[in-house]
């Protein structure tokens, strides 16, 4: 009963290695749903005119969050880019934000995408909640883009002044959107949306049924979800069903220690004294 | 299986493996250089940002186009240093007290109105709702948001009904936490996801 409360953690990380990896080298095709929170941002973009209308992104992760940060922009630039919707990015809670924007434009250029006229990204503003709020009242007052360019002469910001001008807002991030919601979505009624890492989805239900936030996507499973609506699954869809697998395995050891603690408890119980 | 010829794929895939020597081997050297790699490329490249934004909305628009007003947030930062200085480390509370008024200031009322009032508002369901299925969620929704309150009621005599009410009030919170909890296991399994993704997709060429 000792060891199968007291297993390994090595046991348990190799076990993992194996199960992960060998469904995301031979999928197994496990059945997804799709989530309405996910569905919602999807209609909004859907929803939007290609001809007018332009999109922000807050680009507000870190690589350290890794993939299940990385692959919800990912998913939905590439939807913006299928229905040839414009976009701006810009980050204000990490200075990771523009880095991590390069990556997703540095593809984009390679499939023949214009930079300035599709898309820009105008870099990290200091200054947290502040600068949300400052940006949200004059989208100009970042002065450059990252690569030097006069944000008021980049054609992707032409018609754009302030928050109001952009169709959609939506933030990815590693945690809640709270700054957003305080200094943009309740003072100036704008149309916004999140995505960000699984762990932080939980907080973010609120503000999702309060009407406030309307649309969620979390990690990887969102990504993936949204993936298949647009007809292209990617990198979420590969790994959903390695995800699925892992999540097997962590309920078989919490079970596996649980019924291990039940038992020894069951054997320690003293014989009642005569 | 075609294995990548780049370098950086390389470094990547080292460091990754670096890391993941702790928990299965032990604390190592290995280790320990790809951590301080880590953690000395973050630093250097949010001082990098950090320096850009000084000079691309301080120092360039306050001397290219004489916006003179910058001076006085560029003074306010570098007064932020004088706590290096005994004689003169009060000075840095200036900055700072701007900060945090400012800071207060932005963040109170519109707290107030998006994180209390809305959700507030939002927590009033309409009784009868559009299906039973709508109803049903409204009262578990309403029922719930009573039961957690009265956990926290300390200044009410603790009579039977409140201590059951605020029994059923600490399980909804253990539910929540497991949520919680599940979703945490499932961030990081999605973390090592990505990083076996790295390695059999990007390095060796496998997916």
């Amino acid at each position: 009963m000792e060891k199968m409360q007291n297993v390994d953690t090595r046991i348990i990380y190799i076990v993992l290695l194996i199960v992960l990896s060998v469904p995301l080298l031979r999928p197994i095709g496990i059945p997804m749903q799709i989530s309405p929170m996910t569905r919602a941002v999807y209609d909004i973009i859907e929803g939007l005119n290609p001809e007018k209308d332009v999109v922000l992104l807050s680009m507000d992760y870190s690589p350290g969050a890794g993939l299940d940060a990385e692959v919800c922009p990912v998913a939905v630039v590439e939807h913006l880019m299928q229905r040839g919707i414009k976009w701006i990015a810009i980050s204000f809670g990490t200075t990771d934000g523009p880095m991590m924007t390069n990556r997703i434009i540095a593809d984009l250029e390679q499939r023949g995408y214009k930079y300035g006229e599709d898309f820009a990204n105008l870099g990290y503003m200091a200054g947290e909640e502040n600068a949300v709020r400052l940006f949200a009242l004059d989208c100009l007052s970042v002065p450059t883009d990252v690569r030097g360019n006069k944000t008021s002469e980049l054609p992707v910001m032409q018609g754009i002044k302030t928050i109001k001008d952009f169709a959609f807002v939506i933030q990815f991030s590693m945690g809640t959107p709270e700054m957003w919601i305080r200094q943009v979505v309740d003072p100036m009624g704008v149309l916004f949306a999140t995505g960000t890492v699984t762990v932080s989805v939980p907080s973010i239900v609120p503000y999702y049924n309060s009407g406030q936030v309307k649309g969620v996507m979390g990690g990887v499973s969102s990504a993936a979800q949204y993936e298949l609506l647009c007809n292209k699954p990617g990198r979420g869809a590969a790994m959903m069903d390695a995800q699925s697998m892992g999540h097997l395995i962590i309920i078989f050891f919490i079970a596996l220690g649980n019924i291990g603690y039940f038992m020894s408890k069951k054997g320690k119980e003293t014989p009642p004294s005569k | 299986m075609q294995i990548s010829t780049n370098i950086w794929q390389w470094i990547a895939v080292a460091c990754i493996f670096g890391m993941w020597s702790l928990p299965l081997y032990k604390d190592n050297p290995f280790y320990r250089v790809c951590q301080n790699v880590f953690v000395g490329s973050c630093a250097g490249h949010a001082i990098g940002i950090a320096i850009g934004n000084i000079v691309h909305y301080g120092f360039q628009p306050a001397i290219y186009e004489s916006q003179l007003h910058l001076i006085i947030p560029i003074a306010l930062g570098l007064l932020l240093y004088a706590r290096f200085f005994q004689k003169i480390a009060w000075l840095s509370r200036w900055p700072v007290a701007f900060l945090v008024g400012v800071g207060v200031g932005q963040t109170i009322y519109s707290s107030l109105r998006s994180q209390i009032l809305n959700q507030v508002i939002a927590a009033m369901t309409k009784f009868p709702g559009e299906s039973i299925g709508a109803t049903l969620n409204g009262l578990v929704s309403i029922v719930g948001l009573l039961a957690v309150l009265t956990y926290f009621l300390f200044t009410v005599p603790q009579t039977k009904f409140v201590t059951g009410f605020a029994q059923a009030g600490r399980w909804l919170m253990m539910v929540t936490f497991g949520v919680g909890f599940g979703n945490v296991v499932s961030g990081r399994l999605s973390v090592l996801l990505g990083e076996l993704l790295k390695i059999f997709g990007d390095w060796l060429g496998m997916i």
